[in-house]
């Protein structure tokens, strides 16, 4: 079960806006295998919205791919998704991967009831036979802890916002989809809401055996469900490895800076750091290594010359030039931490 | 506490100067993108133009001249000679120590005043009644008593036409068909170029317009930032008074009062205008008011106790600008309808020569009735109808123009 | 120590229609000069509106909210304007929360001008100026004449809170003041407030639904914990968070995901009776958790209100609303 589905090569997206060239995303690589999660972690700036939406390609009119490719295999079968035509990428969305926006909760139309949009959505990616549909609408709400019957026949406002939330990721996964992509979705939902939501996902992909990747700015939601994690920074991916590899031996400063800025819930009060600066422009983003003006660690080799990913342990790879800094930086926390 | 100098600049420019460069080049940015609103703009301002330059340089016209009643565009006066002298007599100054003919009362009379005075020609006048006249001054012409006779084109061609007479006439010939400038929009009923009617008629129904709009935004926007600021018993009572006037059907309201008040000023027809006017776009205001009331920004003014004449004018009333902006330019055209509408029904004492006015007089003269004349309708209707149709563009540009969307640019 | 601010039996309903909402119910809270407090709790809890009815900004509809020991609503005159100056507000979304007409020179200034505290324009940019360098805005020239849309949403929380120094004020409430910045911003803001305690005498009330986030501010002050407009817990940070004893708490504490695989995917996740949370109009009788609470005893949780009171040979110190604890009853899971 580790083959990859999902393979995108020196990805880079920019597009215009009226203050200049946005470079969203610079030669993104990664890798995604069936029954994997992913998560993307970024913050505002990172591209990583862009980049999901390149995905199904549905990048706004202003928005151009310069290079790279997202090559998608299914039953053996691998395609470039940037090369489908118009009706086949219409088959590819919904079908082959879905993708569940963020703060989604009003995505349904008000005056359809939920087992209309069903139907409407897999009409229109292919599925025409009804009765499948509402067989697997209703499994699908058992999957996600509603109830069936009521949620099948009830107008969206009759539902609270957690349960538009756990309708949506059904509907998310209706045509039985490899890959769900989801763009954050516990962002700001409470605490018991968050955990429902977890839940559901860690379930339905372990009965439907999707592949997911994730969008968020949420390192806990990482660390609850993802077996791979990528950090994003500026439009590129400065590090990524095993979910264990990130958190526990970080390679990257910004990184170790995330993952030490996050309070943590133990007994003894947190020594929490935070990462200077602001956000990047992307228009004019900085020289060098994208991330030296906020970094602790930043020499003059930094500002000139931008470093590339290098794997330093199998599947595990960081794009700094002080990735040794980082290590020790590392063990003084977890020194600390002991004490 | 330390004393530390803090690098700081002086603003260049004060804070609403810095605004108001910024909104026009938003402004002007956004009218290169939208093609509609381009034409609007500019057609209110040719507009401005026309209203506060046109009368200066294009003279009201206000002689009667019996013979040129309802002509069509284009008609002009022309010189009529006997065929043996037409390449001989083209102009006036060409009639020295000559006879011409004219009619009483015409433009032909007018024309020659001038050299009569100077004695440079000799001038016999017919007079006119009920299109008598023409006849009698073809027949000196045709008999040798006058050299030239000055005559509109349109009775002209009437006459010659007449087949009674076309032997009678047939030696005169037109040596000149182009002795007298054109009337681009032809004559009034009587006689008038409606083309100086036209620039000269516009100013008082647009200042009109334009203060009774301004009236009704003030109003509107006064009673529906205080309904939603203060809320309770004012808001009821505002909002009861303005649903009050909603009911009541303005337009025929306006019929009645303009029939027992006496409408002689315009400032006071404005404010009537204005007054049925401002509930609609106080409730829109009062929503406005009610939704920003609840931001955050405000909410934060309020706590700091900045004050609710603060909190309206600098806090609510900027963010609100580009709504009520648009709502006045809509409150103008309506003014606009609403007192055209009243002057044409005749319920308003008749001070100004305006184009409602001669949308009246067109009405009740009868000129719809001929192709010849309409132009005294059609002329006023088109002067009104492209100025409303300017405005609203405009308006719809303003609206896409303070879309937040188009905020980013800067 | 005299409170700074106080609710005695504020309750709050909103009407919507013909439908009233009780939206907070009887509740008792004393704001400590210089303290952290953090008031934590799920959406529709009623925290957001305590927060409005503690910054004076709501009124409450029964009960009394006292300022330095004096009820607010009989104040007049100058003792009125001086308690509007002294607590001020921080809000969430730092792209709603600053004028988008005004430069951040005038969005600070009115109030200096407003309150007499400067008395010509080159006082008033000297003092703005100070107020940025403060929230680590500089240099404070290069921010001082822009407007809100050229800052990002951190900066703009920062114009936020110099904002709310400008009258001096003894009380901050910030309400989820930084949960629509970065992460890695947060704790920056954090520490930025919590430092103003010591250096400007100020007493922050935080108001959150991040756990975490509460446990880091107030680690040295106390956490009150919501549901559905009641307190349900409050006591000081590392008994709630160390020795929680509401039933909610529980459930809360078990349910954070933390940033911490192996942590946080061994963690047991105490299982509520119901999904469903109950609506505001339809409260149940008696504890409000009753319906959802995992050691609920029929006969007892649905019929009385508890009230906050101390657990009887406790570890934890906090005040908790339930009855089967406060009567030094174990708790027992329930078994229909």
């Amino acid at each position: 079960m580790n083959d990859v589905i999902l393979q995108v090569e020196n990805l880079s997206i920019v597009y215009k806006s009226p203050r200049g060239e946005v470079k969203a995303t610079t030669n993104v690589s990664l890798q995604l295998r069936r029954g994997e999660t992913l998560a993307l972690i970024g913050e505002s700036g990172s591209g990583k919205t862009t980049l999901s939406l390149s995905f199904i390609r549905m990048l706004p009119n202003s928005a151009k791919i310069t290079q790279g490719k997202i090559l998608y295999t299914r039953d053996g079968v691998t395609r470039d998704v940037l090369q489908l035509s118009d009706k086949d990428i219409r088959r590819f969305r919904w079908s082959d991967c879905a993708m569940v926006f963020q703060g989604a909760q009003n995505a349904f139309n008000p005056v359809l009831r939920v087992r209309q949009q069903f139907a409407d959505t897999a009409i229109a990616h292919g599925q025409t036979d009804r009765e499948w549909i509402k067989k697997r609408t209703l499994e699908l709400f058992k999957l996600v802890r509603l109830d069936p019957e009521r949620v099948f026949e009830a107008y969206p406002h009759e539902l609270s916002g957690g349960m538009r939330q756990r309708t949506l990721l059904a509907l998310g996964v209706l045509l039985d989809p490899q890959i769900v992509i989801l763009d954050e979705p516990t962002t700001a939902l409470d605490i018991l809401t968050q955990r429902a939501i977890i839940d559901v996902l860690k379930e339905m992909q372990k009965r439907l055996n999707f592949s997911i990747i994730f969008i968020s700015h949420d390192l806990a939601l990482a660390a609850e469900m993802a077996d791979r994690v990528a950090t994003m920074y500026a439009g590129e991916i400065v590090e990524q490895g095993t979910v264990d590899d990130i958190f526990y031996r970080p390679l990257h400063p910004y990184t170790l800076g995330l993952i030490r800025s996050v309070p943590k819930l133990k007994r003894e009060q947190d020594e929490l750091m935070s990462i200077p600066g602001e956000p990047p422009n992307l228009i004019k983003p900085p020289s060098g290594c994208k991330f030296h003006p906020r970094c602790q660690f930043a020499t003059e080799k930094c500002k000139v010359d931008p470093p590339m990913l290098v794997e330093y342990e199998p599947g595990h790879s960081a794009a700094c030039w002080h990735t040794d800094k980082v290590v020790e930086a590392r063990a003084a926390f977890a020194a600390q931490d002991k004490v | 506490m330390a004393t530390t100098t803090y690098e700081l600049s002086t603003p260049r420019r004060p804070q609403f100067i810095d605004n108001l460069i910024s909104s026009l080049a938003v402004f002007f940015l956004a009218l290169r993108r939208n093609r509609a609103g381009m034409f609007g703009f500019i057609g209110l301002v040719i507009y401005a133009v026309w209203v506060l330059i046109g009368p200066r340089f294009v003279p009201f016209d206000s002689e009667v001249r019996l013979d040129q009643i309802t002509a069509p565009p284009g008609s002009r006066l022309v010189l009529v000679t006997r065929s043996a002298d037409a390449g001989q007599y083209r102009t006036l100054d060409d009639l020295n120590g000559r006879v011409v003919g004219v009619l009483n009362n015409s433009g032909g009379e007018a024309m020659v005043e001038p050299y009569e005075e100077a004695g440079t020609l000799e001038v016999e006048t017919e007079r006119f009644s009920n299109g008598r006249g023409v006849p009698e001054l073809l027949e000196s012409l045709a008999e040798g008593e006058v050299d030239a006779v000055i005559l509109f084109s349109t009775s002209l061609k009437q006459y010659l036409s007449d087949t009674r007479r076309r032997e009678e006439f047939a030696d005169l010939t037109v040596s000149n068909p182009e002795l007298g400038p054109p009337y681009l929009l032809g004559t009034d009923t009587q006689g008038r170029d409606i083309f100086s009617h036209i620039i000269h008629g516009g100013t008082g129904l647009i200042t009109t317009a334009l203060a009774a709009g301004l009236m009704s935004t003030l109003i509107a926007v006064t009673l529906g930032a205080l309904a939603a600021l203060i809320g309770g018993v004012v808001d009821n009572l505002i909002t009861a008074v303005a649903n009050l006037v909603l009911t009541i059907p303005s337009f025929p309201l306006l019929v009645v009062l303009a029939a027992l008040i006496q409408l002689n000023n315009s400032l006071l027809l404005a404010l009537l205008i204005a007054l049925l006017s401002w509930p609609v776009l106080m409730r829109a205001v009062r929503s406005q008011v009610l939704s920003l009331r609840e931001r955050d920004y405000v909410e934060a003014a309020f706590a700091l106790d900045l004050g609710l004449p603060h909190i309206i004018l600098r806090e609510i009333l900027p963010n609100m600008m580009s709504f009520v902006a648009i709502n006045f330019i809509f409150a103008v055209t309506k003014a606009m309808y609403d007192q055209v509408g009243l002057i044409f029904l005749g319920m308003v004492p008749i001070n100004d020569y305006t184009w409602g006015v001669m949308l009246y007089f067109g009405r009740t003269r009868g000129t719809l009735f001929s192709p010849d004349s309409a132009s005294m309708v059609l002329a006023p209707v088109l002067a009104i109808a492209l100025f409303q149709v300017s405005m609203v563009l405009f308006a719809r540009s303003l609206e896409e123009m303070f879309d937040p969307r188009l905020r980013t640019a800067k | 120590m005299e409170s700074i601010l106080k609710l005695e039996g504020v309750s709050r309903s909103f009407k919507k229609g013909r439908v009233n909402i009780p939206v907070l119910q009887n509740v008792d809270l004393s704001v400590t000069p210089l303290e952290f407090l953090c008031l934590v709790g799920e959406s529709g809890c009623g925290k957001t509106t305590t927060g409005k009815i503690l910054s004076g900004l709501l009124k409450p509809s029964s009960g009394r909210v006292l300022f330095e020991g004096q009820d607010v609503s009989k104040l007049r005159g100058e003792a009125y304007r001086r308690y509007r100056r002294s607590v001020q507000i921080i809000h969430q979304d730092p792209y709603a929360s600053l004028n988008p007409s005004q430069t951040i020179y005038r969005i600070l200034s009115y109030p200096l001008f407003r309150h007499n505290l400067v008395r010509n324009t080159a006082q008033a940019r000297e003092r703005v100026a100070e107020l940025l360098t403060r929230v680590d805005l500089t240099p404070a020239g290069d921010i001082i004449d822009k407007y809100p849309h050229q800052l990002s949403g951190g900066q703009r929380q920062r114009v936020s809170i110099a904002r709310a120094l400008t009258t001096n004020p003894s009380v901050i409430i910030a309400d989820e003041a930084v949960s629509m910045v970065d992460v890695s911003i947060r704790i920056g803001l954090l520490n930025m407030l919590m430092d103003m305690r010591t250096s400007l005498n100020v007493t922050i009330v935080f108001i959150t639904h991040d756990l975490a986030l509460a446990k880091y501010f107030a680690w040295d002050g106390r956490i009150a914990v919501m549901y559905l407009g009641r307190i349900v817990e409050i006591g000081h940070t590392p008994d709630v968070i160390g020795e929680p004893q509401h039933p909610y708490t529980r459930v809360l504490l078990s349910a954070i995901p933390e940033a911490d695989p192996e942590k946080t995917r061994s963690k047991q996740h105490i299982a509520l009776r119901s999904e469903d949370i109950p609506r505001l109009t339809e409260l149940p009788p008696g504890c409000a958790f009753h319906p959802r609470c995992p050691w609920f005893i029929e006969g007892v949780c649905d019929v009385e209100v508890p009230r906050l009171e101390l657990v009887p040979n406790a570890a934890s110190d906090a005040e908790v609303a339930c009855i089967p604890l406060t009567r030094g009853e174990p708790l027992t899971l329930y078994t229909p």
